[in-house]
């Protein structure tokens, strides 16, 4: 081991012994994937609010029912989630409005139900891949603390078959070891921020979402008489 | 049922692994140039490198010239090569005779200054008439040793001086070159010597009822790599036989010593000065 060392950090992360290397590698893997969701969650986010508030402009300019209806019922592939509530609701009711012996109630009923469904399946929709930003926020800094102590360890063992222990023997080693962490905190910083982010703005679609299910169902209760 | 929720089109899907590249690339070359730990050691001051020093003092190149005057014995053997390639020659020399220094330097001076170059014209139309004007110098020299001619002396006498001047000319200016260098190459040497001694110190079994401070001065061959070649040999002992023998053996379990950081300052013999007490 030499005194004197340049630790730039491709020599450090080069001079790793193999298992911090791989602990290294899927860090970054871990690291990649993560801001991967967080753009392209924090993208569908976005879309999904600028889409709601536009059907809401819609749904509460008084416009006709039907109308609306047809234009969501064509664009499904492209309607917004609201949209597709407001779809399975209308559709469902005016499928059960269709028979004679069934009261406005139950068709309501109904109307909700597939509502209910089409909000759940929208819901798991946003929030699909949030774990996973949860769990490299939670994870990654323990990977990276364990490529450290294995490291660190590596570091002390080298340093058993020396006879005279100085601090530039280990230094070298524990700042390879140290990199390990550094790498899992980058990684687990921002998946931490971002899914708490996005838990805060799914919460409020989806309790946007409700609400508008809610004053749907009345006005379909409403329309029934 | 409606499972728009599975055939949808995903927007930003590329846009989003492009972004992430980009925020990884960033955060690289951020850490490539913002991180830069550098560990200089501090000059330890328990070793000095001696052989290093003389190199930079320009009269150890004279040295080895004027002794051949005196003595033809070992001229023969070093004399043919330098004229023509006079560089090389006198890098070699410099390292091993540091210290006939101050004895030569006046003389060569006052001889070689004046007739840099019409001395050298003339002594090789001298020596043209004889059957071989280069390879021979060798057999001349023994032979007026012999004989002990006079003009056959002088004629050398006249061709050694113009060899001289040449070669002092290209001292010269290869000492004022060097002498530029010679801070940074210091320090370098330092430096390396710094981190042999530490290397030694760490593979030294101190024998006991060793004490005080002693100071050894070893004389180490090394090969480029930084293998020590053939045994150590200790020039000065520290007066404890147990500390010397133990001393070499650490140098030789210590091969290969580290490499200096600059490779100029490398050199195949060092004498080293060992202080195994001090603390």
């Amino acid at each position: 081991m030499n005194i004197t060392e340049d630790l730039s950090i491709i020599s450090l992360i080069l001079n790793a012994s193999l298992l911090v290397k791989l602990v290294m590698g899927l860090l970054i893997g871990i690291s990649f994937m993560s801001w991967y969701w967080i753009f392209r969650k924090s993208f569908a986010l976005r879309d999904a609010r600028n889409r709601t508030d536009k059907f809401e402009l819609e749904f509460w300019s008084g416009g006709d029912l039907n109308a609306l209806f047809q234009s969501a019922a064509n664009d499904r592939h492209n309607a917004s989630g609201m949209e597709r509530i407001f779809e399975a609701g209308y559709r469902e009711f005016t499928k059960l409005r269709a028979r004679q012996n069934i009261d406005t109630a139950t068709a309501v009923d109904g109307a909700r139900r597939a509502m209910r469904a089409t909000y759940q399946r929208e819901l798991d929709e946003l929030e699909s891949h949030t774990a996973f930003l949860a769990s490299t926020g939670s994870v990654s800094p323990y990977i990276g603390l364990f490529g450290t102590v294995w490291g660190i360890m590596n570091a002390f063992r080298g340093l058993a078959n020396v006879g005279q222990a100085t601090l530039s023997q280990v230094a070298p080693g524990i700042a390879e070891a140290l990199v390990a962490t550094a790498i899992g905190l980058f990684a687990a910083i921002p998946a931490v921020v971002a899914y708490n982010r996005f838990a805060h703005d799914i919460d409020r679609i989806s309790i946007r979402w409700e609400s508008f299910m809610e004053e749907f169902s009345n006005i379909l209760q409403r329309q029934a008489r | 049922m409606h499972d728009f929720a599975f055939n949808r089109p995903q927007p930003g899907k590329w846009q989003s692994a492009l972004l992430a590249a980009g925020m990884h690339l960033l955060l690289g070359l951020l850490l490539f140039y913002s991180v830069r730990w550098q560990t200089s050691k501090p000059a330890a001051v328990q070793v000095e490198l001696v052989s290093a020093l003389p190199p930079i003092q320009a009269p150890a190149r004279t040295a080895p010239p004027p002794k051949p005057v005196v003595q033809p014995p070992p001229k023969p053997v070093v004399e043919p090569p330098p004229p023509p390639a006079p560089k090389p020659d006198i890098a070699i020399k410099e390292p091993p005779k540091p210290k006939p220094v101050p004895k030569v330097e006046p003389k060569p001076e006052p001889r070689s200054e004046p007739k840099p170059k019409p001395v050298e014209k003339p002594p090789e139309p001298k020596v043209e008439p004889k059957p071989k004007p280069r390879p021979e110098p060798p057999p001349p020299d023994t032979r007026r040793e012999q004989a002990s001619q006079d003009r056959m002396l002088q004629e050398a006498l006249a061709r050694e001086s113009a060899q001289m001047a040449q070669r002092e000319a290209a001292r010269e200016a290869e000492m004022m070159a060097r002498v530029a260098a010679e801070g940074a190459r210091l320090k370098a040497v330092q430096t390396w010597a710094d981190r042999i001694s530490a290397r030694v110190r760490n593979n030294l079994v101190l024998p006991p009822g060793a004490s005080g401070n002693p100071e050894a001065l070893v004389s180490i061959a090394l090969l480029p790599d930084g293998s020590v070649v053939g045994e150590p040999r200790m020039k000065r002992s520290t007066g404890n036989a147990a500390l010397d023998t133990a001393i070499l053996r650490a140098i030789v379990k210590s091969s290969p010593l580290p490499k200096p950081d600059d490779p100029s300052a490398f050199q195949r013999n060092v004498d080293l000065i060992f202080r195994p007490l001090e603390q």
